[in-house]
This record gives C-alpha cells, sequence and structure tokens, in this order.
C-alpha cells in the first residue's frame, strides 16, 4: 500500500499520475469501491471521511477493508494543520482523519508528503 | 537538553513524543508535565483521559500546570527528564484563561511599575511569549532532558480574528524560538517522524505505536 500525504492543491494527484502510472479511469474520487480488482486507487480520502461522518456510518470500518486490499493507493489532504476548529463536527473530522492516516501510514510501504508538487518519502 | 516535537492535530505526536522520551531518557525519573487545564465538558475530560490511557504503564510521573510553567521546578526532582504537553495549551492559558492577564488587559496603565507579576513589561508586543520563554528557560536549566510538545497550527489559509491571529502569531514565535534552541526538532506526520534538526534519521517501525489495534 501507497500513502500519498499533502496540504490541498500540492499536486498530489499530478504525482501519482506520473510515478505509478495511475490513469484518470482507475481513480476513485472519495469513494471506497465494493468489489475491487486489479489496482485500487482512492483520491480525496477526506472527503470520503467527511461525508461518511456526515451520514452517520463509520469510515474507520469501510477504510479497515480496503487497506486488506494488496494494491492500493490512497491520497488524502493534510488536515489537521490548522487553528483547532470551534464547531465539534469540524474538530472531529480533523481527530478521525488523523488517526486514520496514521493506521494506514503504519501499514503502508510506502508513504510519500508532497509540498508544492515536490514528492518526500517519510517512509 | 531540548527536544522539540511538533506535528497537526491527529498526527500522533504525543505517542512519538512519550515514547521518544522514554527511550532517549538517561535521568531516571520521567515526568509528564500536563498544561491543559481540567475543563468540566465532555470534549476536554475525554481528551485528558485519553492521554492518561495513552500513557497509562509507560511509568511517568504527572505534574499538573497550567500557568507560570517555573512554577513546577519545586516538585521535578533536578536532572530528570521532563515531556511538557503541551505548549498550544499553555500559551491558550497564559493568553485566555488567567485571571490576572484579564486585569492586565482591561487596567494596562496600573501595571505599568512592576508589570505583571512583576515580568510584564508594558509596551512589549507580546509579553505573554516572553513570560513562557523565561519559565521554558529555568525548567530546562533545572531538568536534563526537556521535550517540547507543540502544534502546527499555521497551515489552513483561513483569516481569523485579531486575537486568534495574536495567539496564531504568538505560538509560531515560541515554536521558532525554541527550534533555534533546541538539539532536535521533530515533526509527526501520519505516525511517522520527521526529522527537522538534529542527527538522527527517521525511524519509522519503531513509533509508529500510534498505530496500534484496527483504524
Amino acid at each position: 500500500m501507497v500513502l500519498i500525504i499533502g496540504g490541498a492543491f500540492q499536486g498530489k494527484t499530478k504525482y501519482v499520475k506520473e510515478k505509478y502510472g495511475v490513469k484518470d479511469a482507475e481513480i476513485y474520487d472519495a469513494v471506497i469501491p465494493n468489489n475491487p480488482d486489479g489496482r485500487i486507487v482512492i483520491n480525496h480520502l477526506h472527503e470520503y471521511i467527511r461525508r461518511s461522518m456526515k451520514n452517520g456510518e463509520n469510515p474507520e470500518e469501510e477504510i479497515e477493508k480496503i487497506t486488506e486490499h494488496e494494491n492500493v493507493v490512497i491520497l488524502c489532504d493534510e488536515i489537521g494543520n490548522g487553528v483547532v476548529p470551534f464547531d465539534p463536527f469540524e474538530r472531529e473530522f480533523r481527530e478521525r482523519t488523523g488517526r486514520i492516516l496514521i493506521r494506514i501510514a503504519a501499514k503502508a510501504e510506502t508513504v510519500e508528503r508532497v509540498v508544492c508538487g515536490i514528492a518526500m518519502r517519510i517512509k | 537538553m531540548i527536544i522539540l516535537v511538533l506535528g497537526g492535530s491527529g498526527s500522533g505526536k504525543s505517542e512519538f513524543a512519550e515514547n521518544y522520551i522514554i527511550r532517549e531518557n538517561k535521568y531516571g525519573t520521567c515526568y509528564y508535565l500536563a498544561t491543559m487545564k481540567a475543563g468540566e465538558d465532555e470534549e476536554t475530560k475525554n481528551r485528558i483521559e485519553r492521554h492518561r490511557k495513552l500513557r497509562k504503564d509507560k511509568g511517568f510521573v504527572t505534574v499538573e500546570q497550567a500557568f507560570d510553567i517555573e512554577k513546577c521546578i519545586c516538585r521535578i526532582k533536578p536532572e530528570t527528564a521532563v515531556l511538557l504537553e503541551d505548549l498550544s495549551n499553555l500559551l491558550a492559558n497564559e493568553m485566555f484563561a488567567r485571571e490576572d492577564r484579564k486585569a492586565f488587559e482591561e487596567n494596562k496603565g496600573d501595571f505599568d511599575e512592576k508589570g505583571l507579576e512583576g515580568n510584564c513589561k508594558s509596551g512589549k508586543e507580546y509579553p505573554v511569549t516572553e513570560r513562557i520563554e523565561e519559565g521554558i528557560s529555568k525548567l530546562n536549566n533545572h531538568c536534563g532532558l526537556l521535550l517540547i510538545v507543540s502544534n502546527n497550527i499555521f497551515e489552513d489559509g483561513i483569516e481569523y480574528d485579531d486575537t486568534t491571529k495574536e495567539y496564531i502569531r504568538s505560538l509560531a514565535g515560541l515554536n521558532k524560538d525554541i527550534a533555534a534552541v533546541a538539539d532536535e526538532v521533530w515533526e509527526v506526520v501520519c505516525g511517522i517522524p520527521v526529522p527537522h534538526k538534529g542527527e538522527k534519521k527517521t525511524q519509522n517501525e519503531t513509533w509508529v505505536s500510534a498505530a496500534d489495534g484496527n483504524i
């Protein structure tokens, strides 16, 4: 598994397309596929987590399941580097996204952080 | 010796800091210097409880000090290891929660002579950070190893009100000043420690303890 993390609009998608040869058609945008085969590329994971939380679902469960697959590339925005939000939902969203990313990073063979289009492998 | 550990919300910075200070500690007792003001609301209680659980069985001696950080020195043995968790809470307490600070803000003129507890001089723009830095310096002189956890709150691009801006600027100032004198500076990203200052390389496998169990 590969995790790509970085702020919004830092060039994460472009980077995985170039580095890992990902095609547009392969990308699930903020969606966790049900019965995927082959490589699974999930973009904007934070948007999936937000929607799932809004719907009262359990994003951790679905993400845990998908990370059992061998060939997974996950892209997610870094959303924790700001002032603690006033709104309780926003606070919980940041915390849960952070915890989910820690778990994904622990399971991943590769974690890369993209800043201004430049990737730095941190694992 | 000072080690600074930075990270965003839910980054795993606390878990890294706790494990790291225990590993680096050559000083016997390891103190956990908790700066969070015990609040009445559920969220604060849960937050404190989560941190207690995290450090349970790690052998920390907990010391609580929400203001005037140097006042904890009498409760800490000299030449020991201290984990200050965390700087952003300490700053928030100093800026927004202390009664004498409120009095200071309301009656700035009256404090001109000796300032707030004799430390604040009016005319300085951000006296709170100076107070905190003095306290940290005293604490560092007292203990053998001081590990300070702080937050990265600087990357959301939101335009805040003046008070929040002062808080953000003050925390950034503290982070910069402490980083300048620190022996090591780490940033934790998704549970992975990224070194910014110091000799050590990233040691992922050892430190991703935040990820124990399922998602």
